[in-house]
């Protein structure tokens, strides 16, 4: 008996390693991590699925977690392809060696929007907003702040909120805008006066929008895109772009010795998230595609706006360094109330 | 001969005598290599790195931590939540245990259940009542109270929800104590004319005190080692936990995430073989003749009143916390629009439906091996002499003190590179369950075999049965309830797990609990609450068809909770 145990043991543990080693089947398939949102990179990968019969396992990771995951992975990679995402994500993935460049025929966006080596393309780009709800500047009697000088407003005490910007990629844009605009010191400076508004910094760059949008805050910072597909989903809310603001540039790569077997797909899953099926589902989510596509009512194409003259390349060679000057000063103050 | 040669010549008659029995040889070897491969050496792997710099040994990593406010903060603030929360979830938990196994309160059968029920839930579903309820957009807070505050975020947030979290712990542990003092002890000092209170000063106290302490550290520990309420509603009180899993998955800095790890370790394995020492140490049984074991309940009227008021007070919030979770499965937007909705059961049904599955699925394939080899450990720790024995022991439930965060950490460490290429794969998320939770296994088959008499076993082999046979007649139908009870108590704990599998999973294989994580954290709570209360569901069947399958009782199922 006990014999009969000892070998079901090492039968039910060799039949998980046989099982978790073989699973090589038939139907091509892709592992992917994306940045897209949730429901959007659901979309995407359904259509592409239906469209070339090849199946995507996928995982959503902030962008952050998306570097820190496929550096982790460096010596196995388990995933070929990193789909949405900050551009100075892809950028930093690309300086570490973690991404490999391939020229995809489909890469057709103004030359400012992809990489020269060919490591990553851009697949939209969206500038950072204010996401203000209504119901909460009707208490405060104050209009929503339209400019990065009305987000110090001593009256939005604790109704601020941004994510971290060490996991996520929204929020290391904000502070990498500041530092641009007023240089370092003076782009410090705005963080640490802004600090004493944000009730909290989040994980994630999507989350402080919904806290807006079902009244947990005043306002958010965050991608026009999310707060447009918010506002159209009925929450009571106002959208506002300052002047002089940052933007993403959503990028797609290839992951470095991705598994073998899915290299061929992978590429074909670039190609097509640079296509126009792709485009028309990002449109769909209220972002702006570089592929002429009809637009969903209230998305603002990044021409329209007042962006800066905004250096991706600076800015992620700068990150580790900013992000921990940011964590020594401001994240270094507890707001525990 | 020396008492020394003689004990010396035993141990070499037993190990001579183990020698002898090959299958006995090749499991112990063979558990030993999986204890080093799965335990000591991913946490090796966690030190390396931690004490890396530039290929060669250095401190540097910790000199930098030391140096920023932020890093140092977390390790106090850790200190301070366990200590709160050890606290108060001890009271909680004696305070329980007291009126049902002293004060005579009524409805015991009710009140044990409540207070062993919190258990079984995933570490983050009460995180998730309490935003539900007390968040800006509360239930209570907002619409109840008219309050504008986020002040359940952090400090306060946390202790509320870790105390009725862990309290549970704390009962299981103080019930055992307290039903193994003798009443007649205290009945006899009533008698000789001491009041209730003194007797419970200087009678049932004191003989609890090992027992509160061992309760008290055992708390303490969970509390640190806690992942899943801090990243939910920690706020900007930053915990090691949460610090440790940040950098190392969202900044990217590994060995900062590597050292916050051993940070967390040294203290929390410290603090756990203390506990271990306490237990061991004193007998704070009670040594009495016969005894009638019915003592008249050490209460007055006025008493149970107040133990009564007590138990139902911590009662409401338990319930209140689960209703918060069905209710808000049904809620079309918390705070925002109460109207009823089956949607965020249609949205669940198309982004987790598989991965449920595979959450059940491998916690299936890990329940039975975690208790044949818990159960296997068990049993030759207790039963055969071999050299290496206590380490066996020592390293098995090892993986109880080590947080999930060092143990995740560990695994990707360790295996991601040739010859242990596993990242991705399911195998090693059941690997993860399965050493995580063996002590569990362990502790229950340890427990049931120190009531067997070895004599009984030894009958069996002085008639003329094999090793084996007694084995398979004698020992196995004794341990049987242990064996069902450590399977069904490892397989709550692999459903519920977060802190080591948030780094283990993977696009093909994710797990429940990690998606309710990111559901929360994108302010779907809807969504979220639908995913916790299937989980719940789920685990209370398989705990109802454990219990009716082999006859358990539900005492037995918790009491390997501790």
């Amino acid at each position: 008996m006990k014999k009969a145990m000892m070998l079901g043991l090492v039968a039910l543990m060799s039949a998980t390693v046989l099982f978790a080693g073989g699973r090589q089947e038939a139907g091509q398939r892709i592992t992917a991590y994306t940045t897209l949102d949730e429901e959007l990179a659901r979309n995407v990968f359904a259509a592409f699925t239906r469209e070339t019969g090849i199946q995507v396992d996928w995982v959503r990771l902030s962008t952050g977690e998306a570097v820190a995951r496929i550096e982790a992975e460096r010596a196995n990679p388990q995933a070929s392809i990193w789909y949405g995402g900050v551009g100075l994500g892809h950028i930093e993935a690309k300086n570490k060696g973690l991404t490999t460049p391939y020229n995809s025929p489909a890469a057709t966006m103004p030359e400012q929007f992809r990489d020269p080596d060919g490591y990553w393309s851009g697949i939209y780009a969206g500038p950072l907003a204010f996401a203000s709800n209504n119901n909460v500047m009707e208490r405060l009697g104050i209009d929503a702040p339209d400019s990065w000088e009305a987000l110090l407003d001593p009256r939005l005490r604790n109704q601020v909120q941004m994510a971290n910007p060490g996991s996520s990629g929204t929020s290391y844009n904000v502070l990498a805008t500041m530092v641009q605009v007023h240089g370092e010191e003076g782009g410090f400076e705005y963080m640490e006066r802004l600090d004493r508004n944000i009730t909290q910094y989040t994980r994630s760059g999507s989350a402080p929008g919904r806290n807006v949008a079902i009244g947990e805050v005043g306002v958010a910072i965050g991608y026009a895109h999310d707060i447009v597909r918010l506002i159209a989903e009925g929450y009571p809310m106002t959208m506002t772009v300052p002047e002089g603001t940052g933007f993403e540039v959503a990028a797609v790569s290839l992951i470095a010795n991705g598994p073998e077997d899915q290299q061929e797909a992978a590429r074909k899953l670039f190609d097509w998230a640079l296509g126009e099926t792709a485009a028309k589902l990002y449109a769909e989510q209220f972002v702006v595609p570089f592929v002429d596509v009809p637009l969903a009512p209230g998305a603002v194409p990044i021409r329209e706006v007042n962006v800066i003259d905004q250096d991706d390349e600076w800015a992620a060679q700068e990150r580790a360094r900013l992000v921990d000057k940011w964590n020594d000063t401001i994240g270094a103050s507890a707001r525990t109330e | 001969m020396s008492s020394q040669a003689i004990a010396r010549a035993r141990r070499r008659a037993d190990f001579a005598q183990v020698l002898r029995e090959p299958v006995v040889v090749i499991t112990i070897l063979a558990i030993f290599a999986m204890l080093a491969l799965f335990i000591i050496y991913p946490i090796y792997a966690v030190f390396r790195l931690s004490l890396t710099q530039d290929g060669g040994f250095s401190t540097a990593v910790y000199q930098d931590l030391f140096s920023r406010v932020r890093y140092v903060r977390s390790i106090t603030n850790s200190i301070l939540l366990g200590t709160v929360v050890a606290t108060l979830a001890t009271i909680v938990g004696f305070v329980f245990a007291f009126a049902i196994y002293r004060g005579g309160i009524r409805f015991r059968g009710f009140f044990q259940t409540m207070a062993i029920l919190p258990i079984i839930s995933p570490p983050f579903m009460f995180a998730l009542s309490v935003i539900l309820l007390f968040g800006r957009n509360g239930l209570i807070t907002a619409r109840l109270l008219g309050l504008d505050t986020s002040g359940i975020y952090g400090l306060p947030g946390l202790v509320l929800v870790q105390t009725i979290n862990l309290f549970p712990i704390a009962y299981l542990t103080l019930s055992g104590i307290l039903q193994g003092i003798d009443p007649d002890v205290e009945t006899c000092a009533m008698n000789l004319g001491a009041s209730r209170f003194t007797v419970f000063r200087t009678i049932t106290l004191p003989l609890a005190k090992p027992g509160i302490l061992a309760a008290w550290l055992v708390v303490f520990v969970s509390s640190m080692t806690d992942f899943g309420n801090p990243i939910m509603i920690g706020g900007s009180f930053d915990v090691l936990s949460v610090q440790a899993y940040l950098e190392f998955t969202g900044m990217g800095n590994l060995p900062r995430g590597a050292a916050l790890a051993v940070l967390l370790l040294i203290p929390t394995v410290m603090v756990y073989f203390l506990q271990k020492y306490i237990m061991g140490r004193g007998s704070y049984a009670t040594i009495t003749g016969k005894s009638s074991k019915r003592g008249k309940p050490n209460s007055s009227p006025a008493l149970r009143a107040l133990l009564t008021v007590f138990c139902l007070g911590i009662t409401v919030i338990v319930v209140l916390f689960y209703g918060t979770i069905i209710v808000g499965s049904f809620v079309r937007l918390w705070g925002v629009d109460w109207s009823f909705t089956l949607r965020h059961f249609n949205y669940s049904w198309d982004v987790g439906l598989s991965t449920l599955r595979n959450t059940i699925f491998l916690a299936l394939i890990a329940t039975p091996i975690t208790a044949l080899m818990g159960t296997a450990i068990a049993f030759l720790v207790m039963r055969k002499r071999f050299p290496g024995r206590n380490a066996m022991s020592l390293l098995a439930m090892l993986s109880y003190a080590i947080p999930g965060t060092a143990i995740g950490i560990g695994y990707v460490l360790a295996f991601n590179v040739a010859p242990f290429r596993w990242s991705g794969t399911a195998f090693i998320l059941v690997t993860a369950y399965v050493f995580r939770h063996v002590p569990i296994a362990v502790e229950s088959g340890i427990a049931a075999l120190k009531q067997i008499s070895p004599e009984i076993e030894e009958s069996s082999t002085n008639l003329g049965a094999s090793s084996a046979r007694t084995f398979q007649n004698v020992t196995l139908p004794l341990i049987k309830p242990a064996f069902f009870a450590g399977a069904t108590f490892s397989f709550v704990r692999s459903m519920t797990a977060i802190s080591a599998i948030i780094f283990l999973v993977s696009a093909r294989w994710n797990h429940v609990t990690v998606l309710i994580l990111a559901q929360t954290e994108i302010m779907r709570l809807g969504v979220a609450s639908v995913m916790s209360f299937i989980l719940i569901l789920i685990i209370m069947a398989v705990i109802g068809i454990m219990m009716k399958l082999t006859g358990l009782k539900r005492d037995q199922v918790f009491s390997s909770g501790q």
